[in-house]
């Protein structure tokens, strides 16, 4: 008798553990859910094509072969304004080892954009992410700016979500394009 | 004899299992458990959760906010504290605690209520609390009672010259229905897990605009929103309210004017008239160009502020936008302008004006900022004037789908239930039997001691026994002997009838 009593509660207990450990696990992939599931560094970055400021269709596979930074922004963010100029540099200095930029911008509209470009003399191609379909729900960005690092076979290397230095994208960068090679 | 053995087993063999059983079916573990979950409840109040602040980026919010407290809030993850795995797997392990203190203590009770003897010894019926005896009776005074008993609804057993009446056996459980009604409650709380089934945010959407919000399946569209105030100042909000529609897909599939308080419902979603943006946008205006020396009109064009076009034509002039800010700030450390968001709340236009023939001119339009646009446009040559102008609102619609509140309501009312059980119902048993001539009756009950006695008193009335009153209750020792010498009156042989709630 005391073995049966013994069965059932090793059973409950059973039930119960697995019941809360199956619980607990879904606690954590829902939590999971918002923050960044799909985008796993050392993955093939998501591709997407998507119209540019001069009214061409890029695609983010048509740069393979290259070091692509896509770094997502938008003129109402102020350390997107502050990081530009670092950004334009980094694209100057590093075009010709095979570095390209592109300027995602995040739902904003073609005059505005257009303004921001001049203004900034900004000369790497800005794509527009019109409703957010690449920025928010492809890339699930977060803050912006945030900038994703494609290396020269389309993996996803690095990501960075804060304002820039110069330096800073040098430094990541550099290896990225000197690992081609 | 039994239980020693079984209690030195016990001990020489106590599994991994044994002593997890025991850790969840000690009421101490439980309190310990329900006051961590008090304490860290009360600390998720102490700023808004994450849910709730007006922000959508709760980085920077607390500590905007709060200052570095704040900060550290948002840090610790108390911003989000309810949604945490340590706040979760507390509630899992209070319900693990519930279901295994239940099964500890309503297993044997039920067993002991199934196999309580019908046929008390004397001795320990005349040890009852309430006690009444008559000699000189015979079995029919045990049908009398039979019959008295069934009369008030008593559920009334018999053996040989013995009998039981009882009455009220499920409120003794009704402490395990208030467990079972938490458990349903907490299950309630869980099905926000399933996916699809719990969904809360907030959607602005501007005049026509229309929103696919993707937790709940469907797209809202604004189909104009009113705004009324009391005062001319607009400092009171009279009512806003908007027309609203439900698309899924682009099939319309629900209207309402929505007001405050009185939500849409669609597809067990609430929507919510919840608020609006307090600052109006541009939506459409129509710009004249005139001569500023001359005042004279070359003409108008018609602006979409949200997305204006590259450039306009007035009669021979083009005008080329060199530059749109839709919320034009002034940097007042740098000098220079930016826009501070992406929406025209307070649009700012660098124009380029030309002709064929002439170079262009350069100049800024800034519908509300007057003074600037006067003072950098000293030397300008054109004056562009808005002379009509259409704002807007956004309304800020709140969406609510909660597919567990039904099984949270459920749970109340079975917790209510178990409470109306436990405070209102009693469990009362009347012995009675009949032994050499004389006739013992004995009653229990676990509480209301007054209530039995009156009842007592009526129903040996019919057999004529005068009424008594019911003795002040046992003392330990007492208490003890008696249990010894009659263990059907303990029901949970454990002892664990005085902790079951």
């Amino acid at each position: 008798m005391s073995n049966q009593l013994n069965r059932t509660k090793i059973i409950t207990i059973l039930v119960l553990l697995i019941a809360a450990l199956g619980i607990m696990a879904a606690v954590i992939n829902f939590n999971q859910k918002d923050n960044v599931a799909s985008l796993e560094l050392g993955n093939t970055a998501p591709d997407f094509t998507l119209k540019t400021l001069d009214g061409k269709e890029v695609s983010l596979s048509d740069y393979r072969g290259k070091v692509v930074m896509v770094n997502v922004w938008a003129s109402w963010c102020e350390p997107c304004r502050q990081e530009m100029p670092a950004i334009e540099q980094a694209y100057k200095t590093y075009q010709d080892q095979g570095l390209v930029v592109l300027g995602l911008n995040l739902k904003e509209k073609q005059v505005p954009i257009q303004g921001f470009a001049d203004t900034y003399g900004l000369t790497f191609p800005i794509l527009l992410d019109t409703d957010g379909k690449v920025g928010t729900d492809l890339y699930r960005v977060r803050p912006i700016p945030t900038t994703f690092f494609v290396d020269r076979d389309g993996i996803l290397r690095n990501k960075a979500e804060t304002p820039m230095s110069f330096s800073y994208i040098e430094g990541i960068v550099k290896p990225l394009l000197e690992a081609g090679r | 004899m039994k239980q020693v053995q079984a209690e030195t087993q016990k001990k020489k063999q106590k599994s991994l299992f044994d002593h997890i059983w025991d850790f969840f079916a000690s009421v101490k573990v439980a309190i310990v458990i329900i006051i961590l979950l008090a304490v860290t409840s009360i600390i998720g109040t102490i700023y808004p959760q994450e849910n709730a602040i007006p922000s959508p980026n709760p980085q920077f919010y607390y500590a905007d906010t709060y200052g570095k407290m704040g900060d550290l809030y948002y840090r610790l993850g108390l911003s989000d504290m309810y949604n945490s795995w340590w706040f979760l797997a507390l509630v899992l392990l209070l319900a693990i605690s519930l279901i295994i203190c239940s099964i500890e203590r309503v297993i044997p009770l039920y067993k002991s209520l199934k196999n309580q003897p019908i046929a008390r010894k004397v001795i320990a019926i005349r040890g009852d609390r309430l006690y009444a005896n008559q000699s000189e009776a015979d079995q029919s005074r045990i049908d009398q009672l039979a019959e008295a008993f069934k009369k008030k609804r008593y559920k009334v057993r018999r053996e040989g010259n013995a009998l039981l009446a009882e009455k009220g056996r499920l409120p003794r459980f009704g402490a395990y229905i208030i467990h079972i009604g938490l458990l349903i409650i907490i299950a309630g709380v869980f099905v926000r897990l399933i996916p699809g089934a719990y969904y809360s945010g907030m959607v602005w959407l501007k005049q026509g605009e229309r929103q696919y919000i993707e937790d709940v399946g469907f797209g809202l569209q604004n189909n104009g929103f009113t705004l009324e105030f009391y005062d001319d100042a607009q400092t009171r909000v009279k009512k806003y309210e908007t027309d609203v529609a439900v698309y899924v897909g682009d099939e319309e599939k629900a209207t309402k004017h929505l007001i405050v308080n009185e939500p849409l419902k669609f597809n067990n979603t609430l929507i919510f008239q919840n608020s609006y943006d307090p600052n109006p946008m541009f939506k459409r205006g129509k710009v004249e160009l005139t001569d500023k020396a001359s005042g004279k009109s070359y003409g108008t064009f018609d602006i979409n502020f949200d997305d204006p076009k590259p450039s306009y034509q007035v009669g021979e002039y083009t005008l080329t936008m060199i530059n749109y800010y839709p919320d034009i700030k002034v940097d007042p450390e740098k000098g220079g302008v930016y826009t501070n968001s992406r929406d025209p709340y307070n649009p700012g236009l660098q124009l380029s004006i030309s002709k064929p023939g002439m170079e262009g001119q350069t100049q800024w339009m800034m519908p509300l900022a007057p003074f600037v646009e006067e003072m950098l446009g000293k030397e300008y040559q054109f004056k562009l004037k808005l002379v009509q102008v259409e704002l807007f609102n956004m309304t800020g619609l709140h969406l609510q789908k909660d597919l567990g509140i039904p099984v949270v309501y459920a749970g109340c009312a079975v917790v209510l239930w178990g409470l109306v059980l436990c405070f209102y119902y009693q469990h009362r048993r009347i012995w009675a039997r009949l032994e050499d001539g004389e006739l013992h009756i004995g009653a229990n009950t676990n509480k209301n001691w007054i209530g039995l006695n009156k009842e007592f008193n009526k129903l040996i009335a019919t057999v004529g026994i005068d009424p008594v009153t019911f003795k002040p209750k046992a003392k330990k020792k007492a208490a003890q002997q008696a249990k010894q010498l009659d263990t059907p009156q303990s029901d949970a042989p454990h002892g664990k009838e005085g902790t079951e709630k």
